[in-house]
């Protein structure tokens, strides 16, 4: 048996038109990619409009090394096992220089292809980004507008001014003297 | 066929549970409400999922000091919802439960309450008089068996309470809530039956704890006593104290090497629960070289409490092993005498205070800050002093191998910072 016909190739395609060919087992850790080819309901190439490619390209990076563990954890004396330090150590470097607009995309892209480890990974980069910031840092790292009224920025401030003492962020607006 | 979502890197396009989920995960309360105050959407989502956020840590409070009063403190106490009354500045906080719970005590009036900075909520409890017949007496600590909910049933109260000024005695109170009725009448405090205990007047109790839903005390001797509520609650008959471990130095006679003979055991005592969820007991090690302690009292020209707190010079922690059938009562296990209790201490950090005791993982709270080492400990309660105006506290501890300060940002606590220096 050829090793092109024992493993079965799937085709993927970016919302900019990229397509990616992986493996059947690595585009089965999306569990929404697995849902669609066990019903064999996928067509040669399979869209993915909400993904860009530099992102598909790092969710399919994921799947590999995911594929890369699972397969050979069967075998004993497995030296791709990782230890739960070497499984954290490893995500994190996965996640080392993502930036905010790419893990906006990736926390995205592994929420709609339902892949569990890849979502975790993303809400806690996030998690860490956002621990102990103020208001308007968290707003600038993320590109959110402050869309609340001074009025009602003023009195969420007041619920719990404590959590906003020394903000040195928050200039209170001429308005609300 | 075509699998599809929106486009946009637009972080307010995120699937409301997915935000939900990344909130609820935010460890501190303060960077809580601090996200729920970045757009609409957020405060929306986080107001939403309140009920949802976990076991939070207690809240962090510095004990104000006889020189200085604490911002945060006074906040803390007076942000009361729909109240201007003043008597709530005078309030002390002197217990924590999980979710952002609070015990405040006004010693003037010896009335407790219940209340919650984060949501505005206040459960008035009945004063603390009611369980000692005197109409003063001083409340050292209270803990709370789990945290209420808005409607308050089903929680019970632990006290530790004493005469004013008195260290000599500590006597316990309990409180049961009547569920679904938020008529204080119905509940009242209820004065334990201490008799397991010895009644030698050096004896008092060092802390409470509820770990696992029970209530523990420890006394000055390292004897723990678990306090069984349920058959209270079930039965009807008076609580009781049961003596679930008796004190260290039966099982620990044999000092370790490297500890010199010069230490001692002090009476400040803290239970605490691991994050393993075992049950440690916090001992503060003091200098028992007569010469040393007077050495530093004339360097400090200090009153005798901050001599006290000088002399003290680590921690040890014990780990308490259930009993068994064979041996009904547990005992306390320390690092030398047990391998699994060292390797426990890991990376955890344990915050040891006067109203609340806690550990937490330093490198799910610290990732991006360099790690504290391994086994350090951090106690708080002692010796702490502002070390100028600008309301940053310090905090010093010499441990066996490593001494580090510890800097609290007063108002934006609970955030802790870390300056860590190994001995050479």
């Amino acid at each position: 048996m050829s090793e092109s016909t024992e493993k079965k190739m799937v085709r993927l395609r970016s919302s900019d038109g990229e397509v990616f060919e992986v493996e059947e087992s690595v585009a089965k850790v999306a569990k929404t990619l697995q849902d669609m080819l066990e019903e064999d309901c996928a067509d040669a190439v399979i869209p993915i409009t909400c993904v860009r490619a530099p992102i598909l390209t790092k969710v399919i990076d994921y799947c590999k090394d995911q594929v890369m563990i699972s397969s050979s954890s069967s075998t004993t004396n497995n030296p791709n096992e990782r230890t739960e330090q070497e499984r954290k150590a490893w995500g994190q470097k996965f996640m080392e220089g993502v930036d905010s607009s790419t893990l906006c995309e990736l926390l995205v892209a592994s929420n709609f292809l339902n892949i569990e480890g890849l979502l975790n990974l993303g809400v806690d980069k996030m998690v860490s980004m956002i621990q102990g910031k103020y208001p308007q840092e968290i707003r600038d790292m993320f590109n959110v507008v402050n869309d609340f009224t001074p009025e009602e920025e003023e009195e969420i401030r007041n619920q719990n001014a404590w959590a906003f003492e020394r903000d040195p962020y928050y200039k209170k607006r001429s308005s609300s003297k | 066929m075509t699998v599809g979502c929106s486009m946009m890197p637009d972080w307010l396009r995120l699937p409301e549970e997915l935000v939900a989920s990344i909130a609820i995960r935010l460890t501190l309360i303060s960077d809580y409400i601090r996200f729920g105050a970045v757009c609409t959407l957020w405060n929306s989502i986080a107001t939403k999922n309140r009920h949802r956020l976990p076991g939070h840590l207690p809240w962090l409070l510095l004990q104000p000091t006889t020189t200085s009063t604490n911002p945060l403190l006074s906040s803390l106490c007076t942000c009361k919802k729909n109240s201007t009354s003043t008597s709530t500045r005078r309030r002390r906080v002197c217990g924590a439960g999980t979710g952002g719970w609070l015990i405040a005590v006004d010693d003037s009036t010896a009335v407790v309450s219940l209340f919650n900075p984060f949501t505005g909520f206040e459960i008035p409890l009945p004063p603390l008089a009611t369980a000692t017949n005197s109409s003063s007496c001083y409340l050292w600590k209270a803990v709370l068996s789990i945290s209420p909910p808005a409607e308050y049933s089903g929680f019970v109260v632990m006290a530790l309470y004493g005469q004013p000024r008195s260290h000599k005695q500590r006597l316990l109170a309990l409180l049961y809530s009547r569920p679904n009725s938020p008529n204080n009448n119905d509940f009242s405090w209820l004065s334990l039956d201490q008799t397991p205990r010895v009644h030698d007047h050096s004896d008092i109790i060092a802390d409470i704890i509820c770990y696992k839903g029970r209530f523990y005390a420890v006394d000055n001797r390292g004897r723990l006593f678990e306090c069984d509520i349920y058959n209270h609650h079930h039965h009807h008959s008076p609580p009781r104290l049961r003596l679930a471990a008796t004190h260290l130095h039966e099982f620990h006679q044999a000092p370790a090497p490297e500890r010199k003979d010069n230490y001692i055991h002090g009476n400040k005592r803290y239970l605490v629960e691991s994050i393993q969820g075992d049950l440690l007991q916090a001992v503060v090690l003091c200098n028992n070289n007569v010469n040393i302690i007077r050495r530093l009292i004339s360097t400090h020209h200090a009153a005798d409490q901050e001599a006290a707190a000088a002399a003290e010079i680590g921690i040890e922690v014990f780990k308490h092993v259930k009993g068994d059938e064979r041996e009904e009562m547990g005992r306390w296990v320390c690092g030398a005498d047990d391998d699994e209790a060292a390797a426990g201490v890991g990376e955890q950090i344990l915050v040891l205070g006067l109203y609340a005791s806690f550990a937490f993982s330093a490198s799910k709270h610290f990732a991006d800050r360099p790690a504290p080492c391994k086994g350090t400990w951090i106690y708080n309660g002692g010796f702490c002093y502002p070390a100028d105006n600008s309301g940053i506290f310090t905090y010093t501890m010499v441990s066996r191998k490593l001494a580090f300060l510890m800097f609290f940002k007063q108002n934006v606590a609970p955030r802790l910072e870390f300056l860590l220096h190994a001995e050479p």
